[in-house]
């Protein structure tokens, strides 16, 4: 079973996403903020990480250049998830190296799994 | 004298020093004078006889209460003064009429002390003597020149206020009412009258009581006419005088009377002529001269006092600069607020001496803040912060214009308005906005995601067919707050600019393609067509991709909210360097009075507004319209008739070719 790192400081987001994607046959596990994320990245080596840009104290795009300047977990995919369709902070996250940018507004259970599944298998390809 | 000069410093001896205090004690610019502690006076120096005329000679042994060259009055007082002195009491600086040898009057100011002995045993009082006759009338003439100026605003007040009347009562077309109101002995606003009806003033009718009116007036204010007045009463008595000697009483009588009668027809004629003459500017142009140059002279006076009292009662900071940068002024206000006066800056750049700082505390570059970049149109507004006193710092708006005198360019004059108070109600409103931004929108995700999963059967137990239903009416309602608080904040980056666009190349119909994917699924339910085909195998536009799509969805989601009949089709064009876009529905229509204020904010052509159908904020096709602005092409409705259908259309800059770029 594929392991999901969700990084989320609103805890009834996270919560939702968390259902959403175990529903779909993955394990989930929840960080409350880019440092923990980080943290938990390295103990729990997730296949998979979903992060929210705006967080406090360390926000999503510093969280993700740390977790890619790390050897250790620099190759875990990381989709970033925004409130709003800001294609400026899409174009930095993925110039920082996120594989990819979801609008949390356009996020569609329907189409979870195959999304997930894609990022995953790009990453495996690579 | 000049052997004194010869001695050198260092071998002063007692005779020298004293030698050199006589000759101090003699030359010393004012008047000096020696009392004994009994008031008899033991010294008198050079200035004193060469200023008053009286010399050591004749002054020296006589008691203070008999100095010749003081009146009586003079005398007591400078005994009681000295008798006030010599008691131990403080005497402060008095005035004194002098009379000098020749009899020339003179004010003099009168300043003296006590020399004590080591035991404050009184030795002798020292007196000095200015002269202040000039020193007074100075002060007296300054005192005159404010009445006159005093006088002058008052004059100039008062015409401005029958300009203003005259102004008014012309605007409102019935000058006729207003004319006996002006009524006046004052050329100046004639001449104004002149100017603005392009009719000379013509005086009402002459009756006994204007005539005197007219008559009282002249002799009060115009000086040529008090002396003639004089010289012809002067005249009259005479005449009536010598008529009395000769004639007798009866015959004295009747003449004087007819001769004043006789002169104030005469008097009466003259004001007359004079008015008429001065009505009949074009014949004469010496009068006319005469009028202008003592008008201009006073105009420009009073101008200038209005000006001046302009910039010092203003509640703005207001500073001058001269044609090289450096600081000439700058007024109260701007003294009080920014701790620094007139004195302090005067002859300093303002660029360097003045820092602004943009709004993350940054000092702008020099160029920015200099004279040269506030004449050109560009930065003739700034805004910034600025430095005042107890390390504070407030917000700053700076409005520049140059001065130019017949287009000689002579400085830069700067308004400097505080807006702090603004600046920070705009923080608090972001704030607010940015607060709102994540706390409104994140609870109304989380509704919207856990019916969505709900309804797509997360959930273990089967849902009813009511409960689909209810929860689909939950979903659609979310949705819709989502797009309102979405519009809101659109509109609230707007107004603050906010918007951050990244214009690039992109490909316009890729962007209409996916809306209309988006999109079809609404118009198929609605049963209405929906087509679009791109024109050309690609259109390269410079746009922010985000915006236009945005723009494009809300366009074309708009049409199919309308339409009920028939559909919607895209089409696109290219004219001139622009691609044009056209919306065209055959939907309601909207009203031709509705139409102009379509793009307006918080405005739906439709009544239905509250409608479910409808719905929305009423900011869709304003922020659309933003966007497209933003990305420098422009948004209207092209043609749009009730019943039958709109189109919309917008432009944007496109790509020509790869080699001309």
């Amino acid at each position: 079973m594929p392991k999901v790192l969700i990084v989320e400081d609103e805890v009834l987001v996270s919560r939702m996403y968390q259902k959403m994607v175990e529903s779909e046959g993955f394990e989930v596990q929840i960080a409350s903020n880019g440092v923990d994320g980080i943290q938990m990245a390295k103990d729990w080596k997730p296949d998979l990480i979903m992060m929210d840009v705006m967080m406090p104290e360390m926000n999503g795009v510093q969280a993700l250049q740390t977790l890619k300047e790390d050897p250790e977990i620099s190759h875990i995919p990381v989709i970033m998830l925004t409130n709003m369709s800001g294609e400026h902070d899409a174009e930095l996250a993925l110039s920082k190296g996120a594989s990819q940018f979801w609008v949390k507004k356009d996020l569609d259970p329907k189409t979870l799994k195959e999304n997930l599944l894609e990022v995953l298998d790009t990453n495996t390809k690579k | 004298m000049s052997d004194t000069k010869e001695i050198p410093i260092k071998n002063f001896d007692f005779i020298v020093k004293e030698n050199l205090a006589r000759q101090l004690f003699d030359h010393f610019p004012e008047a000096l004078m020696l009392i004994d502690s009994d008031g008899t006076i033991t010294d008198v120096n050079e200035t004193c006889n060469a200023w008053i005329g009286y010399g050591a000679d004749e002054l020296v042994g006589l008691h203070v209460s008999k100095i010749p060259f003081l009146t009586k009055k003079g005398k007591l007082k400078a005994l009681a003064q000295f008798t006030k002195r010599i008691g131990g009491s403080e005497v402060e600086p008095y005035e004194l009429e002098v009379t000098d040898r020749k009899k020339n009057k003179k004010l003099a100011l009168i300043r003296a002390s006590i020399i004590k002995d080591k035991a404050g045993k009184p030795l002798i009082d020292f007196v000095a003597v200015t002269d202040i006759t000039q020193l007074k009338a100075n002060e007296q003439e300054v005192l005159s020149r404010t009445e006159e100026i005093r006088k002058l605003n008052k004059l100039m007040m008062g015409r401005e206020l029958k300009m203003y009347e005259l102004k008014a009562a012309i605007q409102a077309g019935e000058y006729e009412k207003i004319k006996p109101k002006l009524e006046s002995t004052d050329p100046w606003v004639e001449n104004y009258f002149y100017q603005m009806v392009g009719e000379p003033f013509k005086h009402t009718k002459l009756n006994i009581k204007t005539v005197i009116k007219r008559l009282f007036a002249i002799i009060l204010f115009n000086t040529k006419f008090q002396v003639l007045l004089g010289i012809l009463l002067g005249i009259i008595v005479s005449f009536t005088l010598s008529t009395y000697l000769v004639s007798g009483l009866t015959a004295a009588f009747i003449s004087g009377t007819f001769s004043l009668l006789l002169t104030f027809f005469v008097l009466a004629f003259l004001i007359n002529l004079q008015k008429d003459v001065q009505n009949r500017y074009q014949d004469n142009t010496i009068n006319v001269l005469l009028n202008l140059l003592s008008d201009l002279t006073e105009e420009k006076e009073y101008e200038q006092i209005r000006g001046k009292s302009i910039l010092e009662n203003i509640g703005e900071s207001i500073v001058i600069t001269d044609e090289e940068g450096k600081i000439t002024y700058v007024n109260p206000y701007f003294e009080n607020i920014f701790g620094q006066t007139s004195a302090e800056l005067a002859g300093l750049d303002f660029a360097e001496e003045l820092e602004i700082y943009d709004e993350k505390g940054n000092l702008l570059p020099v160029y920015e803040r200099s004279d040269s970049a506030a004449i050109t149109a560009k930065n003739q507004q700034l805004k910034g912060m600025m430095n005042v006193p107890n390390n504070k710092k407030i917000a700053v708006e700076i409005h520049a214009a140059p001065i130019r005198v017949q287009n000689q360019y002579h400085g830069v004059v700067r308004i400097i308005h505080d807006v702090t108070e603004e600046y920070l109600l705009n923080q608090q409103k972001d704030d607010f906005f940015s607060i709102a931004s994540h706390e409104l929108r994140t609870p109304l995700t989380v509704i919207a995601g856990n019916i969505d999963m709900i309804l797509q059967g997360y959930g273990k137990s089967k849902l009813s067919k009511s409960d689909t239903e209810l929860l689909g009416d939950v979903s659609e309602a979310s949705e819709r707050l989502i797009s309102m608080v979405n519009d809101f904040l659109n509109v609230s980056r707007l107004d603050q600019g906010r918007i951050r666009t990244d214009i690039k190349e992109i490909n316009a119909c890729e962007v209409v393609e996916s809306v209309i994917k988006e999109l079809e699924p609404l118009a198929k339910e609605k049963g209405i067509y929906l087509k679009y085909a791109c024109p050309e195998k690609e259109i390269r536009v410079l746009a922010d991709l985000g915006l236009l799509k945005e723009a494009v969805i809300n366009l074309v989601g708009n049409s199919i909210k309308f339409t009920s009949e028939g559909g919607i089709s895209v089409e696109q064009s290219i004219e001139k360097d622009a691609l044009v876009t056209r919306i065209i529905d055959t939907g309601m229509g909207i009203a031709e009075d509705k139409q102009s204020k379509l793009f307006n904010r918080f405005e739906q052509a439709h009544e239905r507004t509250l409608s479910r159908e409808a719905g929305g904020t009423g900011l869709g096709l304003y922020i659309s319209k933003e966007f497209i602005k933003l990305m420098n092409g422009d948004m209207m409705l092209e043609k749009s008739e009730l019943k039958k259908g709109s189109t919309f259309k917008f432009t944007l800059p496109i790509v020509k070719s790869k080699e001309s770029r």
